[in-house]
């Protein structure tokens, strides 16, 4: 009888477990080959979104401590501390979970606030969330810069950690700036930001450095 | 022979294009191309997959028992996705990682792949078989990445990231949302089905569609024949 019109059971399941198990001998191998590069492009990305936010001073990050909801790392420069960056998330966006960085720098000044993750609407929300260079004929030729501008983010950039408490954006009786079309994420981006910078005053993390 | 390989490569790019005839693998044809690297890079990875499953089925075929030929084809599928995604993961950029996400791994359920598996692969050598994959990943890749600049260039004026006209208005959303993207297809469509007539009718023939493509001679439908 051939293999292929075979009807028994059990060698069914034989065949279609031997399959699986050449399969998975193959993926395994594959996955043990990539796992460093994979490993490595995932820390490159990583750092990148720190990089950008304390310029130019970062060489790593120390231990993350975690202080109401946002978790705060320490940013190294030749082992001395130079700044903080907070990583905190809100549900109150529009399509989802938004997830900032926010850096501080030793006085408790924003640096740079940058949003890690977003399902913010294409063309609206979306355009709250992201710093994108745009490329045109003109500027063919120009270097991207590492922080691109955005009109909402760059707001927070040098306000003090002190001051937040009560940041909300203008349509609300604040005095930030939002984008028409999309105020829910405007105002879920600057609540964020704002609850990032009350617990990073609240935390001392600032002062205990300067102490040592 | 020579001219007869050429047409197993190309029939995939024009007269069985599978987006285009097939109307195959249309969920990653309307969600990811926005912008033309999305599409570009869906494509690809979609072609090699096409070509390393094509290429492993049509060898296993001769031996694999009928019943559960489909199972296997989809072990065989989804090990070579997930080759993929762990290649895209290590060494391709992070930009383009993050936007094709999810859809990487639901290639594995893409149509195309099964059905060029159930319906060329399993009935054909090897070589013809990784071809037929070659020209179906490629008829897909450039329709996938055609549609991208389209809706690109009438969402924000730009292709492959450069703004072409700086002035273009960003506010015109609906080719980039999904809606847009089937009125967009469905004008490739007709547009495509209207050259084809003209030139059946230029011959002086009537226009029919490709040889294997209906339902009679589709192998994906003998599914039904395992009911004794």
């Amino acid at each position: 009888m051939k293999l292929q019109d075979r009807e028994n059971m059990a060698a069914l399941g034989i065949f279609l477990g031997g399959v699986a198990l050449s399969a998975a001998l193959m993926l395994a191998l594959i996955s043990q080959w990539t796992a460093e590069p994979i490993r490595a492009a995932q820390e490159k990305t990583r750092q990148a979104a720190f990089h950008r936010l304390l310029l130019p001073e970062f060489d790593s990050t120390g231990e993350a401590k975690t202080f109401d909801d946002v978790t705060f790392y320490p940013v190294l420069s030749a082992g001395k501390t130079v700044g903080f960056v907070g990583q905190g998330f809100s549900r109150a966006g529009y399509g989802g979970e938004i997830e900032a960085l926010v850096g501080f720098d030793l006085s408790g000044k924003i640096t740079c606030v940058q949003i890690l993750r977003h399902r913010e609407t294409p063309g609206l929300g979306a355009n709250v969330c992201e710093r994108k260079f745009q490329r045109t004929i003109a500027n063919l030729c120009e270097k991207v810069p590492e922080v691109p501008e955005n009109l909402i983010l760059d707001q927070f950039c040098g306000k003090s950690a002190a001051a937040a408490g009560n940041w909300r954006i203008n349509k609300d009786g604040g005095s930030f700036e939002y984008l028409t079309g999309a105020t829910v994420t405007s105002r879920a981006v600057t609540a964020l930001t704002d609850r990032i910078a009350e617990s990073f005053a609240k935390s001392k993390m600032a002062e205990s450095v300067e102490e040592k | 022979m020579k001219n007869s390989f050429f047409r197993e490569f190309s029939k995939g790019i024009w007269k069985e294009n599978p987006v285009l005839v097939l109307l195959l693998g249309t969920c990653p044809t309307l969600a990811l191309t926005g912008s033309a690297v999305n599409g570009l890079g869906m494509g690809l990875a979609t072609t090699c997959v096409l070509i390393g499953s094509n290429l492993v089925i049509s060898i296993i075929a001769s031996f694999t028992p009928k019943k559960i030929r489909i199972p296997v084809y989809i072990v065989v599928i989804a090990a070579f996705v997930t080759v993929v995604d762990l290649l895209m993961q290590a060494y391709a950029p992070a930009a383009l990682y993050e936007a094709l996400g999810i859809f990487i791994p639901l290639i594995v359920v893409n149509c195309i792949v099964l059905g060029r598996a159930e319906a060329f692969a399993s009935k054909n050598s090897p070589f013809r078989s990784m071809l037929d994959g070659m020209g179906m990943g490629l008829g897909f890749t450039l329709t996938l990445t055609m549609l991208g600049i389209i809706r690109e260039f009438l969402t924000g004026g730009a292709v492959f990231g450069i703004k072409l006209i700086p002035g273009w208005t960003t506010d015109f959303l609906l080719p980039g949302a999904a809606p847009g993207a089937f009125i967009i297809v469905g004008c490739i469509l007709a547009l495509k089905n209207y050259f084809n007539r003209r030139a059946a009718i230029r011959r002086g023939a009537l226009y029919v569609p490709p040889q294997g493509l209906n339902c009679h001679t589709c192998g994906i439908c003998r599914v039904a024949d395992d009911k004794h």
